[in-house]
C-alpha cells in the first residue's frame, strides 16, 4: 500500500507550499515593514520633531526700530509709480519679517507723501473707482455740536477707516447727487498727506468739523469751522490741511452750484 | 403785497435749493503724528553788562539744549535771521512762511547781581502768545533757571511736564582705590550735569529705589557686622538695606537681617516695599513695611522671581522668573498674591531688568544676544517686540524717563584685554541714542529716575 512515489509527490508539494507560504509570509513582513516605515518611520519623523521645537528659540529682532524706520525711508525715496506705491501700502505686512505696526504706519505716510501733483492726476481715476461702489450704513461718533447729530449722521458717507482699505461706507444713497458724492468722497484721500499733528494734540482726541466751500475750477472760496474741538490750534491746522491741499481738481458742472453754495464738511478725524 | 408775496416765494423756492444741495459730511480720519517746529531765537538786551550778556546767551544755549532731547517731538531749529520778529513784536506771517510753529523770544537786563531774563512763547499758528514769565538768576542759578525756564516752555506748549527738573540718581566706582573697589550714589540733572556724590561709606552700594517723592533713597549696602560667638568676636559681611534723606542727608538702615537681599523699590504710595527674599533657595517677591512687620507675598512658585518694577498707580508689576525655564518677563497685579499672572517674553536666551514705563503700557528690557546685551521694548501684553540698541557695547539696566519719553541705561566698551568703560547713555523710547550722560567717572551701574513732582 506504501507507496514511495506518492510520499514523495506528498512531501515536494508540501515543500512547495511551505517554500510559498513563507515566501509569502517574509513578502507580506517586508510590505507591512516598508509600510510601517513609509508611514511612521524615516524623514517624515524628524519633521514632525522639528515641527515641535518650542517657540522660546525663535530669535530676537535683528534689525533696531532706527534701522527699520530707515529701510521705511529708502523704500518711500525709491521713486515708483503712485499706483504701485498704493499696491505696496496696503500690503506691507507680508513683506516684513517683523511686525512693526508703527514702521508700517509711517510706510503709508511717506507714499501718501508722494508728489502732490501726481495725487491730483489720479484723481480722475479714483472716482471712477468710487462711483461704482455700494454705500453701507455704519454708525459714527456724534460731533459736539448739539441738535445737528442726527441729521448730520444721515449725511455721513465716510466712516472711520481703520486700514487704508478702499470700500466706502455710511448711508447716502441719493443716486441722484452721485457725482457729488462722488466728487467730495475722494477728498479725504487728497487732504490725509496734509493732516498733522503733534504728539500733545494727538493725545488729546480732539475733533472738529471745517465747511469748505469749492469753486468751479477746484479752488477754495472760503473755509469756516463748522464744528469747534474747543482748542483754537487744532482748527487751525484742519484747516491749514485743507488749503495745503488746494486747489482740488475741477468738479463737473452739475455739481459746481452744490459745492460753492453748501460746500462738504470735513470731519478731523470724523 | 406783490413785493412779499414775490419775496416770500423766492425764499421758499431758496430755502428748497438748499434743503436739496446740503452739504455732505466726509471724515478725513486720524491725523499723522507730526513734529512742530521750534526756534528758540537769540535774547535780545537791554542795558547788559558784557558778564551778564554771557550769562545771558549761556542760559539760552541750556533752553536750546534741553529741547533738543525731544527731538522727537520738536524740530529746534536755530535762526540767525532777526528780521522776523522782536521780543514785544513777532512778524507771525514770516515766521509761518518757514513752518515755524512756536518762537521762543527772550530779553535779558541787568538786575542786582545778576540778570533778569523774560520769556514768551509764541504760537505763530493762532498768533498768541502761550506763554510770558520772566526769571533773576545770579550765576549759580544758572542751569536750575535754565530748566525751570524749558520746563515752564515746554509745558506752555503740550500741557504736561517735561523731564528737564527731573534728576539721575546712579552708582559709580569712581573712589575705588586700587583693588579695594567702591561703589557710591551720586545723583545728577537729566543731561548729565550737576553731579553730586550722596554716600561715603568706603563699601559697596546696591540697587537704589528713589521714593515717589523724590525725598528718599532706599539701597543696599554691603556693610560689616561684629558678630560675637563663643567669646570670640569676628566681622561678617551682610548685605543691609538702607535709607537716604534728601533733605536731611540723613541715613538709616532699614534692616541689617540675614537674608534682606538687594533689589528693593518703593510702593506706589511710599510707605512699603517690594522686596526679593529668598527662603530655603527659592526667591519670592514680597511686599513688607520699609523697616520689617507685617510681609504679603506677590508672587508664590517653585522657580525664582525676581527683579520687581512696578507703575505709578501700583496696579502692574513686572519681574523676572524662571518658573517657565529660562529667565522670562511676567506681570502680575501686584495688590494680590500671584493675581492676573501673565508671561511676557517668549524669546531671548536671557532676559533681564524688566522696567515698566509709567503708564505701564510698555516694558523695556536687556536680553543677552551673540555674547552682549541688548536693550528690547515691548508693550505689556506681550506684542510689538521692538530691538532698541545694537553694535553699541553691552546695555543694560535700562529705565524710562517719569514721562516715558526716554531710556536711561548702561552701556559698557571694552577698550583693551585690561579694561573697559561703563557709562550711563540716554536714548529717546524709539532707540535714537541722544548722548552720554557720564564720562571719565569710574564705571556707573543702577541708573534711577527721579519722579514728577505730583
Amino acid at each position: 500500500m506504501y507507496s514511495y512515489q506518492a510520499e514523495q509527490q506528498k512531501f515536494w508539494k508540501n515543500l512547495g507550499l511551505s517554500l510559498v507560504g513563507h515566501g509569502l509570509f517574509i513578502l507580506i513582513a517586508l510590505l507591512v515593514g516598508k509600510l510601517s516605515f513609509s508611514l511612521f518611520g524615516g524623514n517624515e519623523k524628524i519633521e514632525i520633531i522639528r515641527a515641535a521645537v518650542r517657540v522660546d528659540v525663535v530669535g530676537m529682532p535683528k534689525y533696531t526700530l532706527q534701522e527699520l524706520k530707515e529701510i521705511q525711508k529708502k523704500i518711500a525715496d525709491d521713486p515708483i509709480q503712485p499706483a504701485e506705491a498704493s499696491k505696496g501700502a496696503q500690503e506691507p505686512v507680508a513683506k516684513k519679517e517683523e511686525p512693526k505696526e508703527d514702521v508700517i504706519k509711517e510706510g503709508d505716510l511717506v507714499i501718501k507723501e508722494q508728489d502732490k501733483t501726481k495725487k491730483k492726476s489720479s484723481l480722475g481715476s479714483l472716482l471712477a473707482n468710487y462711483s461704482d461702489k455700494k454705500v453701507k450704513a455704519k454708525e459714527v461718533k456724534q460731533g459736539s455740536k448739539e441738535g445737528t447729530g442726527k441729521d448730520l449722521d444721515a449725511l455721513i458717507i465716510e466712516g472711520n477707516r481703520l486700514s487704508k482699505g478702499s470700500s466706502l461706507v455710511g448711508d447716502y444713497s441719493d443716486t441722484e447727487n452721485s457725482a457729488y458724492v462722488s466728487y467730495v468722497q475722494a477728498i479725504p484721500e487728497l487732504i490725509k498727506p496734509y493732516w498733522k499733528l503733534p504728539s500733545y494734540l494727538l493725545d488729546k482726541k480732539l475733533q472738529c468739523r471745517i465747511r469748505v466751500y469749492i469753486g468751479a475750477n477746484g479752488q477754495i472760496i472760503k473755509t469756516e469751522v463748522y464744528e469747534t474741538s474747543g482748542q483754537p490750534e487744532f482748527d487751525t491746522r484742519a484747516q491749514m490741511a485743507i488749503k495745503s491741499a488746494a486747489p482740488f481738481p475741477s468738479p463737473a458742472a452739475e455739481v459746481v452750484s452744490q459745492l460753492s453754495r453748501s460746500g462738504v464738511i470735513l470731519g478731523f478725524p470724523l | 403785497m406783490k413785493k412779499i408775496i414775490l419775496s416770500l416765494v423766492i425764499l421758499m423756492f431758496s430755502f428748497n435749493i438748499l434743503a436739496q444741495e446740503g452739504a455732505a459730511i466726509i471724515a478725513v480720519g486720524e491725523a499723522e503724528q507730526d513734529k512742530d517746529k521750534l526756534v528758540v531765537d537769540d535774547s535780545e538786551f537791554g542795558s547788559i553788562s558784557s558778564d551778564n550778556k554771557k550769562l545771558a546767551l549761556e542760559l539760552i544755549d541750556i533752553i536750546r539744549n534741553d529741547f533738543n532731547f525731544y527731538k522727537h517731538k520738536f524740530n529746534n531749529v536755530d535762526y540767525k535771521d532777526k528780521g522776523k520778529n522782536s521780543f514785544s513784536t513777532v512778524l507771525f506771517d514770516k515766521w509761518t512762511e518757514d513752518g515755524v510753529t512756536y518762537l521762543v523770544a527772550s530779553k535779558a537786563e541787568n538786575k542786582g547781581a545778576g540778570i533778569e531774563f523774560s520769556v514768551k512763547v509764541y504760537n505763530t499758528l493762532t498768533k498768541t502768545i502761550a506763554l510770558s514769565t520772566s526769571a533773576s538768576l545770579t550765576r549759580t542759578q544758572l542751569r536750575e533757571a535754565g530748566h525751570r525756564l524749558s520746563d515752564a516752555i515746554y509745558r506752555s506748549i503740550t500741557g504736561k511736564p517735561s523731564v528737564f527738573l527731573s534728576k539721575i540718581v546712579f552708582i559709580s566706582d569712581r573712589s575705588s582705590v586700587g583693588k579695594d573697589k567702591r561703589k557710591e550714589l551720586y545723583l545728577m540733572d537729566f543731561d548729565g550735569n550737576r553731579v553730586e556724590r550722596l554716600t561715603s561709606f568706603n563699601s559697596m552700594v546696591l540697587s537704589p529705589s528713589v521714593s515717589p517723592d523724590n525725598t528718599r533713597i532706599m539701597f543696599s549696602l554691603i556693610a560689616s557686622h561684629k558678630e560675637t560667638s563663643q567669646k570670640k568676636v569676628r566681622t561678617i559681611k551682610n548685605i543691609d538695606l538702607m535709607m537716604l534723606d534728601l533733605r536731611t542727608k540723613k541715613v538709616s538702615t532699614l534692616s541689617a537681617r540675614p537674608g534682606i537681599n538687594s533689589g528693593a523699590i518703593f510702593t506706589a504710595d511710599g510707605e512699603r516695599m517690594y522686596v526679593t527674599l529668598s527662603y530655603g533657595g527659592n526667591a519670592d517677591i514680597y511686599e513688607m513695611g520699609l523697616t520689617g512687620g507685617k510681609m504679603r507675598k506677590v508672587t508664590s512658585h517653585y522657580a525664582d522671581d525676581v527683579d520687581p518694577s512696578v507703575t505709578a498707580d501700583g496696579t502692574l508689576m513686572t519681574f523676572l522668573s524662571s518658573r517657565s525655564g529660562r529667565a522670562h518677563i511676567y506681570t502680575t497685579d501686584p495688590r494680590e498674591t500671584e493675581k492676573n499672572m501673565k508671561r511676557i517674553s517668549f524669546v531671548g536666551q536671557f532676559n533681564a531688568t524688566p522696567r515698566l514705563s509709567p503708564d505701564g503700557k510698555e516694558i523695556v528690557f536687556a536680553s543677552w544676544v551673540d555674547g552682549l546685551f541688548d536693550l528690547y521694548r515691548i508693550d505689556a501684553q506681550g506684542n510689538n517686540l521692538f530691538r532698541l540698541t545694537k553694535d553699541f557695547g553691552s546695555n543694560e539696566e535700562p529705565v524710562y524717563s517719569p514721562d516715558g519719553e526716554f531710556v536711561v541705561f548702561t552701556s559698557r566698551r571694552v577698550i583693551n584685554s585690561r579694561k573697559a568703560v561703563q557709562d550711563i547713555w540716554i536714548m529717546n523710547r524709539e532707540g535714537e541714542i541722544l548722548g552720554q550722560l557720564t564720562q571719565d567717572f569710574g564705571e556707573c551701574f543702577s541708573p534711577q529716575w527721579t519722579n514728577l513732582p505730583k
